[in-house]
């Protein structure tokens, strides 16, 4: 059983964060929230999500699960404006999920779990860990689009950098330790990632989130933020590029 | 067993040409390999999964193998496309794919035997609406833990198209030799000629030694292969070689079935092992109805008949039915069977493969009672060339492709899977006279595969409808050429090359590349048949299907003298399809 109201704003935050990654999902529903892990179909990266109960209007479940396809999700969406409520129940008889969303009904077909296995969270112990806004990691990306298609994250006691070099171009953008919310690296570690995953991972991130970044040496990135008005939290893992020689 | 210790073993078979090398190095990892393996290694080897007569196929269709490594490796789609078109092999392709990614993936785990050989059963598993995605899914997940050679062989097992070069008969020396000696060949023979399921064999022969090979019987249910026919081309070297008499039968031009019968089921085989009782459920009834014991293996040949004439119609007619899963019912309306009945290898409990063909004669003739769908074959033991060449012109009158000659003696036994002179075919190529050759236009083509990868594999060649002013596919023309010529189709053809269909071509298949309606090339077809794919004359003869040519070669000459429009006609074939239909005069 699963019955609950939300914010639209709210559910878009969620949405976002998963369909970067998949294009259908199979949400975990417990009694005070829900839970995600979802690998992207290259095994490249993986969101693994929890949103409290809290975090909606009104929540009602017993333990269950739900295979959704995102996109109609977002169709729903597209309906809705900022301050909407919409309104959520599963249909266990027809298994199918029930959106409202002012006068509108929307019924839709659950996708089915059957093949769709947790992904087990690789276990990485990552030495560096620091944290910066999400507005800094953008100007970052936005600089690195027309120089490469991969970008490196480089730590050290001193700070932080992304750094992407192209055929003839590079470009870099450091942050110093003053202008870090928080900085714990003892040695310095670099890796490097494809760009257009890790743009689209923090594109999804709401706008003014602090980020945590838990960096290793040709290692997976973890990215730490909240959504739901902190009443969510989000792990994003992202697996490195061998550098061509 | 890691798959990685397979992939060895195929890349040292690929090194080599030498079958008693390849023998060697299957028998070196026999030797070393657990029982539970045996099997699952002699399917994989060989480009299946499972035994020919089980009903799942690998074949990935190529565009949905694409779609899959590209999801599973996140290549680059304009350059495996570009690496598509010149290379034409996706073993290779894979391959490359593989060595230049330098993305790694979060979870990795080596790929084991099993667990390569549980996804690829479960790709040939998944049928109906949503398979494609489930195939995909399962082969992804190998595909994701796959080093560069793993995924190649992984692509080439997937898509039906293993190529190792392993023919069963070096499967079979390679097993004599790691659980018996060479000299038990035979022994080993017998057992896959009996039971059609090598890697069971295998597996046997690895728990048991040879031993356990003498507790393999014919059993109901395991076909049994063909006993195969050598060919002489008259009736008195037919007669000197069997000792001057012979037993000749009709050599019907249907499709040979083998009938597994007990208590009341029948399943069918093709000679190809295949299972074909869906596709038959009318000589599954008829077959039902004329059994008269508890269970027996029967042999027969399943022709169309004419239900307006009672005339035998060719054997195009039932390969209608092949494949077919929807309206079988209007097929079975349109082209009823009835199938002849020839030899019985098993009964009611004795194996009979090792009796005399007199003795399998008469109980066949013990088990069976005629009915208007089942009959025998026709038969006559015949000692006087001039009678058999009489009975051949009948045989050929009554629409069959010709005699049948099989040896009476002591000997004359059921040899399962092999050809030889115990069975002497006498026929005649009336059907494959296509009295003249065609000159057809080239309008589209398809890339090449394996050695023709890079150049053009196939030409779709059409004949012209004057009436419509359009150009008909009639054929997918691909032999005839030398390495010279094909080097220098593109030039011939490139300056032609289309983005698109071209408008006045009618086509029913998508080709690789279109042309420009204007090469004209000669050549030469076995025959023309009912095609439901090609367009020439569509529907003329019968609805939804136009007039195809067989076996097409290319002549080696460009008829550069000729206009598109002057190529041959859709009327022509027409015509000579209709001529060639005729009966020969005796």
């Amino acid at each position: 059983m699963f019955h609950a109201k939300i914010k639209s704003e709210t559910l878009k935050g969620v949405v976002d964060v998963v369909s970067t990654l998949v294009d259908e999902a199979k949400f975990n529903i417990f009694s005070d929230g829900i839970e995600l892990k979802a690998v992207d179909p290259a095994h490249v990266a993986m969101v693994d999500m929890k949103v409290e109960k809290s975090a909606f209007e009104e929540f009602s479940a017993d333990e269950t699960e739900l295979g959704i396809d995102l996109d109609k999700i977002k169709e729903v969406l597209r309906l809705s404006r900022a301050g909407d409520i919409i309104e959520m129940e599963q249909d266990e008889a027809k298994n199918r999920l029930v959106l409202h969303v002012g006068n509108i009904t929307r019924r839709m077909n659950l996708v089915d779990t059957a093949g769709m296995s947790d992904p087990k969270v690789p276990n990485l112990s990552l030495p560096a860990k620091l944290s910066v806004t999400s507005d800094e990691l953008q100007k970052g990306i936005r600089a690195a689009e027309s120089v490469s298609d991969h970008i490196a994250l480089n730590a050290t006691p001193d700070g932080f950098e992304m750094y992407s070099e192209g055929d003839t171009d590079s470009v870099s953008l450091k942050l110093p330790k003053d202008l870090l919310i928080s900085l714990e690296v003892t040695e310095k570690v670099k890796s490097l990632f494809p760009l257009d995953y890790f743009s689209n991972m923090v594109r999804s991130i709401p706008a003014g989130s602090v980020v945590t970044i838990n960096l290793g040496s040709d290692f997976p990135v973890k990215l730490e933020f909240e959504i739901a008005d902190k009443r969510g939290n989000v792990n994003y893992l992202l697996a490195p590029r061998i550098e061509s020689d | 067993m890691l798959y990685h210790d397979l992939v060895k073993v195929y890349q040292a078979l690929e090194s080599t040409t030498s079958r008693l090398e390849m023998a060697d190095i299957l028998a070196d990892l026999f030797r070393s390999t657990d029982c539970a393996h045996i099997r699952k290694i002699v399917y994989m080897t060989q480009g299946t999964i499972v035994p020919d007569f089980y009903p799942e196929k690998l074949g990935m269709a190529d565009k949905l193998y694409i779609r899959t490594l590209l999801a599973a490796t996140g290549a680059n789609e304009e350059s495996v496309r570009k690496l598509w078109a010149q290379e034409g092999d996706l073993g290779t392709i894979t391959e490359k794919v593989y060595e230049n990614k330098r993305q790694t993936t979060l979870f990795s785990e080596p790929l084991t035997l099993d667990r390569v050989y549980d996804a690829l059963l479960k790709v040939a598993r998944s049928e109906g609406s949503g398979s494609q995605e489930y195939k995909t899914r399962y082969l992804a997940d190998i595909l994701h833990d796959a080093k560069p050679a793993e995924a190649r062989y992984i692509a080439r097992i997937v898509t039906g198209r293993m190529r190792l070069g392993v023919a069963s008969q070096t499967v079979i020396d390679s097993l004599a030799q790691a659980f018996a000696t060479k000299q038990d060949k035979a022994a080993v023979e017998r057992a896959f000629n009996i039971t059609s399921d090598l890697g069971l064999v295998g597996e046997t022969l690895c728990q048991k030694g040879i031993a356990g090979l003498e507790e393999m019987h014919v059993r109901v249910g395991n076909p049994i292969r063909a006993m195969l026919a050598e060919r002489l081309p008259s009736p008195e070297e037919i007669l000197d070689r069997m000792g001057g008499q012979a037993m000749f039968e009709y050599k019907y031009d249907g499709l040979r079935v083998q009938a597994h019968i007990q208590d009341g089921k029948v399943t069918l085989y093709s000679r190809r092992l295949e299972d074909l009782t869906s596709q038959f459920p009318d000589v599954v009834k008829a077959l039902k109805e004329a059994f008269t014991c508890s269970s027996a293996i029967i042999e027969g040949e399943c022709v169309p008949v004419d239900i307006n004439t009672g005339e035998l119609l060719p054997f195009q007619e039932v390969s209608h039915r092949r494949g077919r899963k929807h309206g079988l019912t209007e097929a079975i309306e349109d082209y009823p069977v009835r199938i002849h009945l020839f030899d019985c290898l098993y009964l009611d409990g004795a194996d009979m493969t090792d009796e005399p063909l007199p003795d399998r004669r008469t109980a066949l003739t013990r088990c069976v009672k005629i009915t208007e769908d089942v009959r025998f074959s026709e038969a006559r033991v015949l000692d006087d060339p001039a009678k058999v060449q009489e009975f051949f012109i009948e045989a050929l009158n009554a629409g069959c492709e010709g005699l049948m000659a099989k040896s009476l003696g002591d000997g004359s036994v059921y040899r399962a899977g092999s050809r030889g002179f115990l069975w002497i075919k006498y026929k005649k190529e009336y059907r494959s006279e296509m009295n003249d050759t065609v000159d057809l236009v080239a309008v589209g083509a398809f890339h090449g595969r394996g050695r023709r990868g890079g150049m053009y594999g196939a030409l779709l060649m059409a004949t012209y409808n004057e009436e419509e002013d359009r150009f008909e596919t009639v054929s997918k023309l691909g032999s005839g050429f030398d390495d010279a010529t094909l080097a220098l189709l593109p030039e011939r053809l490139d300056r032609y090359r289309l983005h698109d269909r071209h408008p006045l071509v009618e086509s029913k298949m998508e080709a690789d590349v279109w042309f420009e309606p204007a090469l004209v090339l000669e050549v030469l077809g076995a025959e023309i048949s009912l095609s439901p794919i090609h367009t020439c004359a569509h529907g003329r003869i019968r609805d939804g299907a136009g007039l195809a040519i067989r076996f097409p070669r290319f002549t080696g000459t460009f008829r550069d003298d000729k206009r598109p429009r002057d190529a041959t006609t859709s009327q022509e074939l027409y015509d000579m399809y209709n001529a060639q239909m005729k009966k020969v005069e005796g």
